[in-house]
């Protein structure tokens, strides 16, 4: 079985870091996008099994990019990391049918790695 | 001559030449005497002639009359003298005739002195006429009275009249409606009485100094000052105006106005204020703060995960160690800013320098950086000395805030509008009228929206995207020019036009009129 390859939207780039390396460690394949603009290209030419990203963003919005990116994909995994809760909760970013998770930043990892394991399906 | 004087005689009557021979006899060398009366008389009606020939003053005709009838009787007793000293028997009597002369002299006398005034007295019709004035005057003048004494006891205020007495206390004289409400006394209690008889002693100590005061500076004192009643403490804005404060009869007026609605009205409003700002404050830390902390609970989890592997890698644990070290390092500069913040009253230095060298210094700083982004950055300053007190640094980044404030607006326009003017215009002037420092920083991002001016200054307050700003600066600046004692304004300017942007003015005080020392040029 492939390893599950995880699209990775985050702006600050010491986070991006730090979750690329404890994905990869964990056995995923990352793909790294610094706004929800370079997300959007990047998902254009690449295969990828789940989508996580930040919701306050330069250029693109996670927001936005949640909505576009499940107009072609309305099953697509994603789970958003925020600071801020959205009003309205995962409801008000809920687009398409696929599964949505909200955690909150400051991240727990292991909460961060349990999530991406449930949403991709791959077991230790 | 001689022959003249013999034609008037051929033409006289014989029986007037004897009598006037007569006179020469009884009077002798009193002859010049009769001279001078007919002099004076002569003087007397051509006085009267010309009063009454004087324009534009009422005249008593009956006044006129008597004055001819004393003019004519004052004529005939002189004629008397010479009629009796004429009369054939009578030769003798001088006496009679110094008598009758005596009396023509002081009636001419008399006359002159009278003339001008009896002349111009008016006429009987214009003394009603002006009785009618003067009553409706003094009617007028009761009515005033009247008024103002409704007005005294029906204003809000509460008024009172008190007067000093002589051993130096002082009692309430007259008081209104409102006073004896506002002390709920009848006035049967308070008029004669002392402060101290039925306020407060802590009260009416304060009021009787503030009488004194108002006596002693001659002029008006107003106060305000809590004072406990029986309806617990109150504030009481008290104005008190020395109505005499020479002479013996000295009073002062005074009013009191409770206040303590619209200042607790006040406070409950700053209250409602300092906590919209702490929402607001808190909005911004929570955002400004979870970037660093994820950072640091990310990198202590990778650490944490390379040893609890076993296999351990110590270029790897330090590396997320000193990524730890760094984000902390980023958390203690955003808890100083904000102790920065919290502490305006900071020492603000009191080093005396030219508010231009600061401007200049900051807009070298950054001008060629944001003209890197397309946005340039230009001074305009006056060749002239500035000198104010505090800090240089301060005043520098407030400055640099304000720059960077309008710059990034630029920038942000420039993104929707590539082709906008992109300037951001920092000019700087003394103001001799208001004696202070003018900064103004113009920009060309197309101004702040009108629903946001009132929160631009909160801190933490932005519309940036994340990391793009912190939402300080413009708090800082304002930190930075209250402290000095100046303040920081913001307006748009040019809506409408290519040119629209915001200005933010931010003055300082001028340390002296007189300009600064020449600098030693090195």
């Amino acid at each position: 079985m492939a390893m599950p390859r995880i699209l990775v939207a985050e702006d600050e780039n010491l986070a991006a870091m730090a979750i690329e390396e404890m994905l990869i460690d964990a056995g995923f394949d990352v793909l790294l996008a610094a706004d929800g603009q370079q997300a959007l290209e990047i998902a254009a030419l690449n295969d990828f099994d789940l989508l996580l990203t930040d919701l306050r963003m330069p250029r693109l919005s996670g927001n936005e990019l949640v909505r576009r990116l499940r107009e072609g994909r309305p099953g697509l995994p994603v789970i958003v990391m925020t600071g801020y809760a959205p009003p309205g909760g995962v409801g008000a970013l809920q687009a398409g049918y696929g599964p949505m998770v909200l955690l909150a930043k400051p991240l727990d990892p292991d909460e961060l790695l349990d999530n991406i394991r449930l949403l991709t399906g791959k077991r230790d | 001559m001689p022959s003249v004087a013999a034609a008037i005689a051929g033409w006289l009557p014989e029986s007037w030449l004897r009598a006037g021979l007569a006179a020469h006899e009884v009077l002798g060398a009193a002859a010049i005497l009769h001279v001078l009366l007919a002099v004076i008389y002569i003087a007397v009606a051509l006085r009267l002639v010309l009063l009454l020939a004087h324009p534009g003053e009422v005249r008593s005709h009956a006044k006129i009359i008597v004055l001819i009838a004393l003019l004519c009787f004052g004529s005939l007793s002189h004629a008397l003298v010479l009629i009796t000293a004429a009369i054939p028997g009578n030769g003798g009597s001088a006496g009679y005739a110094v008598a009758a002369w005596l009396v023509a002299l002081a009636g001419a006398i008399l006359l002159w002195r009278l003339l001008p005034e009896a002349v111009m007295l008016p006429p009987a019709s214009s003394l009603a006429r002006e009785m009618a004035v003067r009553r409706q005057a003094e009617a007028r003048a009761r009515l005033s009275e009247a008024q103002m004494a409704e007005l005294f006891h029906h204003l809000p205020d509460a008024l009172f009249v008190i007067r000093l007495q002589p051993d130096g206390s002082f009692i309430f004289e007259t008081v209104n409606a409102a006073f004896r409400r506002l002390v709920g006394e009848p006035e049967r209690n308070l008029l004669g009485a002392r402060p101290a008889d039925f306020l407060a002693s802590g009260t009416a100590t304060t009021l009787e100094r503030q009488f004194a005061e108002a006596l002693g500076a001659k002029r008006t004192v107003e106060h305000e000052a809590a004072v406990a009643n029986g309806e617990g403490h109150r504030i009481w804005h008290t104005l008190v105006v020395p109505l005499n404060a020479e002479g013996t009869d000295i009073r002062l007026l005074g009013s009191i106005r409770d206040v303590t609605a619209t200042r607790r009205l006040r406070s409950d409003l700053q209250e409602a204020s300092r906590l919209a700002t702490i929402g607001s404050m808190c909005a911004g830390v929570a955002h400004e703060m979870s970037q660093p902390i994820n950072v640091v609970a990310l990198w202590a989890g990778r650490a944490r995960a390379s040893i609890d592997k076993g296999s351990l890698d110590p270029s790897r644990v330090s590396r997320a160690l000193s990524i730890v070290e760094e984000q902390t390092r980023r958390l203690s500069t955003l808890l100083e800013r904000m102790r920065d913040l919290t502490d305006e009253s900071k020492d603000t230095g009191n080093d005396l320098f030219d508010a231009s060298e600061a401007a200049l210094a900051a807009v070298e700083v950054v001008s060629r950086q944001y003209a890197l982004k397309g946005v340039s950055v230009l001074l305009a300053a006056r060749r002239e000395a500035m000198p104010v007190r505090g800090q240089k640094a301060q005043v520098e980044q407030a400055l640099l805030a304000l720059v960077a404030n309008a710059a990034d607006a630029v920038a942000r326009r420039l993104e929707d509008e590539p082709d906008c003017p992109a300037r951001v215009r920092v000019a700087i002037h003394a103001d001799v009228d208001t004696n202070e420092v003018v900064l103004e920083v113009r920009d060309t991002g197309g101004g702040v929206p009108v629903s946001l001016q009132n929160r631009i200054f909160d801190p933490f307050f932005t519309t940036k995207d994340p990391g793009q700003g912190t939402g300080l600066g413009l708090s800082i600046a304002q930190g930075v020019a209250r402290a000095m004692g100046g303040s920081l304004s913001t307006f748009n300017i040019g809506q409408g036009t290519p040119e629209a942007g915001a200005v933010f003015r931010l003055t300082i005080p001028l340390a002296s009129a007189r300009p600064m020392p020449a600098r030693k040029i090195a």
